[in-house]
């Protein structure tokens, strides 16, 4: 999707897409929606498609159909590739690539490679999104075929370093911008503190000249962006803020210059180069943003990418190869030393050690992996050396989807970003207006007062805290929420979920956590609940039963000394029979654990069953330790809240969201978490497809969705809410699609999400209402003489400057 | 007050020679991965290339 300016060029003149007509791809049949549609005329009617592949597909298609072709034997020819993936002779590359949408862009790209000059092979790996390709370096080199990539609109690491480049720039604009700034600011003040006569004109002539000097580059350099934004605006269209900004940089600019050449008038030097540096310095903060998101992604992908160990003969042998870890191919065995990461995503085939997810999850909490387990990319082995089985290599690891993600946040723009640019077409207008009927006017009445006058207007309409308004703010949101872990991956959807008023919940695993918990334990004939818990956890200790798990994690957290268990045997499916402290003990389910004492469904305990389960929590699965006696203890298991559950529903509730819960589960269980959190409607067993009916009938009775939930079961329904969140954690990660992701699947980040972005939109209106206010109310007094341009000048770098201030509120 | 002939070209004079650096400085991409260098002290082993050669406990061959 990133390939969108491709795709944006590739469009034929008049061919504009119509949104109403078609929703699927003519081609493949994916959903056009949030796309940018690609238009084709095929057999004399206008077809939509998802992306440049599929029309070149159907256009092939067509063309093969028209000169009698065999259908089968071109899409054939299009699709031969693993093949010839091998080189004969010569040399071969890979090649990343970005901004493929579907499986036909991957045949797109390799038939371009393909006719390409001195090209022997070319496969395009969708999947791992990059291109193997056997060349003859004789006649061309990676750097062409590189180049054949870029031209059939998309992108490759070619690109990423032309990117570095490019950021690179864009630092130094920034750093030059505020040098400049400062320097002129200096050189402007003896005009500002002086009263008339105490400077020579000749030294104030010289000030004003330096002053020039160094405004050209601030001008010429560092506003070069902004000035090629308007440039391309008037040759280009549509008209946004920049055009009214290079209006009054401009006059401002060209008065100065006058004025210092003449050596007659007023200069604002000062102004200009703050306005740039203010400009700049928001854009890199908007920039800074995105880093931060990325930041400890890039820290993990670096570390992944660099080298891996490949073992050649596994299980064989143990000889270990270095390789780059984006040569690894699915299926390959990989040695993970202690200290080093995970190069690509895989399973455990030999080892049991702990790894850190930390760039996933922020918390370097080890999370303990034994054979059989999935490990990811980028986690860091801590304990005993690991030899994984590759299951997804190089650009496929969960670890670079997030990232590719990430880095395609940008690509809507908010509403009320675009609002200001909507406006911009009528404010040029006015502009122009009133400054040609302030010269007009001014001609009449002196005619000396017009020029200044018509440069006072320019200035003070010159609106750039209104383009400086919505862009901080959101930067600055943007940025705090990456610093807790909350990934933005639409931006707009910041304004849509300040303005939510339902929140469906998922519940297991969202609200609550996905194991189950130790509920309660109701200890028997007189033993104490604390002793029998560490006995039941000693007898569990061996198993990997979620059960086992719980009852170990609730002797931890009541710090219990187990006793150790021996001769253990386990029956699968029942329980664990085992001697602890000279006593033979068994724990599962209630008849087996009760057969050991001889006790069967017939005797006089199981008629105290009723009045003991009314005790226990509705729902929970319940199982019994028992000696040769009878049982000792019940210990009841269910699902938990997450630990601040509750400060979400009050958080969603205080942004004046109704909390509805969506869930698959058994209505019992979900009317109990419903009431404990206070929730009213709560919807139980429901199917994907069901939650998305709800969604979308809730949103038919004009009501704005926001949907929370793990990011992977819940896709449909994610895709149907106003606003998506996801919590997502290890594998489910490569397949989340939501605006917002939450990592470590802290709940509590959802609400600060929600506060964060009230707070971000709030932000943006007061913005725009001072920019407006501002801009509004100067343009009278400038018209008519009262506001000097030197005045106008101050007004507009201080209402720039508190814009910036105000959205740097955003970052508590 | 005649010293400000010199000086103030001389001002300007500096401030381009500044930003002549700093357009080296960002260019060669000394701005980046400000952080490394002070964590790099931290870490135990060597990086990749240099040093002696790594022994991987735990597993033989």
């Amino acid at each position: 999707m990133s390939a969108a300016p491709a795709i944006r060029k590739a469009k034929q003149p008049g061919a504009v897409p119509d949104a109403g007509l078609a929703t699927a791809c003519a081609h493949c049949g994916d959903s056009l929606a949030g796309l940018k549609v690609v238009t084709r005329a095929i057999g004399g009617r206008r077809r939509e498609f998802c992306c440049l592949g599929c029309a070149f597909i159907a256009e092939q298609l067509q063309l093969a159909r028209a000169s009698d072709g065999d259908r089968v034997a071109l899409e054939a020819s299009l699709a031969q590739g693993p093949a010839r993936r091998e080189a004969p002779a010569g040399a071969r590359a890979q090649v990343e690539i970005r901004g493929m949408v579907c499986a036909a862009c991957a045949m797109l790209i390799e038939h371009r490679l393909r006719r390409a000059d001195g090209v022997a092979s070319a496969h395009v790996d969708f999947t791992a999104q990059r291109a193997f390709v056997g060349f003859d370096p004789q006649r061309t080199d990676v750097a062409r075929i590189k180049r054949v990539i870029e031209t059939a609109g998309y992108q490759t690491d070619a690109g990423a370093q032309g990117e570095r480049r490019r950021g690179r720039i864009e630092l130094l604009r920034v750093l030059t911008a505020w040098l400049l700034m400062m320097q002129v600011m200096m050189l402007a003040v003896p005009a500002y503190v002086a009263r008339p006569g105490d400077i020579p004109a000749d030294i104030e002539q010289l000030l004003r000249l330096a002053q020039l000097v160094l405004t050209v580059p601030a001008v010429l350099f560092s506003a070069a962006p902004i000035l090629r934004a308007a440039a391309s605006q008037v040759r280009a269209g549509p008209i946004g803020m920049d055009l009214p900004i290079v209006l009054g940089l401009g006059a401002a600019f060209a008065a100065s210059a006058w004025a210092t050449v003449t050596s007659h008038g007023a200069v604002y030097f000062d102004s200009i180069t703050m306005f740039v540096a203010l400009v700049l310095g928001v854009r890199w903060l908007q920039a800074r943003a995105l880093r931060a998101a990325r930041g400890h992604l890039d820290e993990a992908q670096r570390r992944a990418r660099m080298t891996a160990r490949r073992l050649r003969g596994f299980p064989a042998s143990l000889a270990t190869e270095t390789i780059g870890a984006e040569q690894l191919v699915v299926d390959d065995h990989v040695l993970v030393p202690v200290g080093e990461s995970v190069p690509a995503d895989g399973v455990i085939v030999q080892g049991t050690s702990s790894v850190s997810q930390a760039w996933l999850t922020g918390e370097a909490t080890p999370i303990e992996k034994h054979d059989g387990a999935p490990v990811l990319a980028g986690s860091v082995n801590l304990e005993q050396p690991l030899v994984v089985r590759v299951t997804r290599a190089g650009e496929a690891t969960s670890l670079a989807a997030l990232r590719r993600l990430v880095d395609d946040a940008g690509r809507e723009r908010p509403r009320i970003v675009e609002l200001a640019n909507r406006i911009a077409v009528a404010f040029l207008w006015i502009v122009l207006a009133v400054t040609a009927a302030t010269v007009i006017g001014w001609w009449w009445v002196d005619p000396a007062q017009a020029l200044p006058s018509a440069v006072a207007v320019l200035v003070a309409t010159c609106p750039c805290a209104l383009s400086l308004a919505a862009p901080a703010a959101l930067a600055a949101t943007q940025s705090a929420l990456a610093e807790r872990g909350v990934l933005t991956a639409r931006s707009a959807a910041l304004e849509a979920l300040a303005r939510i008023d339902v929140l469906a919940c998922d519940k297991t695993g969202t609200l609550t956590t996905s194991a189950p918990a130790l509920t309660r334990v109701i200890p028997l004939r007189g033993y104490r609940s604390a002793e029998a818990l560490a006995q039941a956890a000693a007898l569990e200790a061996v198993a990997a039963h979620p059960f086992a798990r719980a009852l170990a994690q609730a002797a931890a957290s009541a710090r219990l000394i187990l006793p150790t268990a021996q001769e253990v045997t386990i029956t699968p499916s029942a329980g664990i029979e085992a001697t602890v402290a000279g006593q033979r003990l068994r724990i599962g389910k209630i008849e087996y654990a009760l057969a050991l004492a001889g006790q069967d469904a017939q005797h006089a305990w199981f008629r105290r069953w009723p009045s003991l389960s009314a005790q226990l929590p509705q729902d929970d699965s319940v199982i019994a330790l028992a000696d040769g006696q009878g049982a000792r203890a019940l210990f009841a298991f269910g699902e938990v809240l997450r630990p601040d559950a509750a400060a979400l529903v009050e958080a969603a509730r205080a942004a004046g969201a109704e909390v509805v819960l969506v869930s698959g589960d058994r209505a019992g269980s979900v009317d109990r978490i419903a009431r404990s959190l206070g929730i009213e409607r709560a919807y139980a067993q429901q199917t994907p497809a069901s939650k998305r009916e709800l969604v979308a009938q809730l949103q038919g009775a004009g009501r704005r969705v926001a949907m929370l939930g793990d990011g992977f079961n819940d896709a449909p329904v994610l895709a149907q809410a106003d606003v998506s969140i996801a919590l997502a954690e290890g594998a489910a990660l490569a397949q989340a699609r939501a605006d917002f992701i939450v990592l470590g699947s802290r709940v509590g980040d959802v609400a600060a999400l929600i506060r964060a972005a009230r707070r971000g939109v709030r932000i943006v209106r007061e913005n725009f209402a001072w920019a407006l206010l501002y801009n509004l109310g100067a343009i009278p007094l400038a018209a008519f003489g009262y506001l000097s341009p030197a005045l106008a000048a101050v007004g507009m770098a201080a209402s720039s400057a508190l814009v910036v201030a105000n959205a740097l509120r955003a970052r508590r | 007050m005649e010293s400000l002939y010199l000086l103030i070209p001389l001002s300007v004079v500096l401030v381009l020679a500044i930003g002549g650096l700093l357009a080296w400085a960002a260019l060669s991409g000394q701005f980046e991965g400000l952080e490394e260098e002070g964590r790099r002290i931290l870490d135990e082993e060597p990086p990749p290339g240099r040093g002696a050669p790594r022994t991987e406990p735990g597993l033989r061959e």
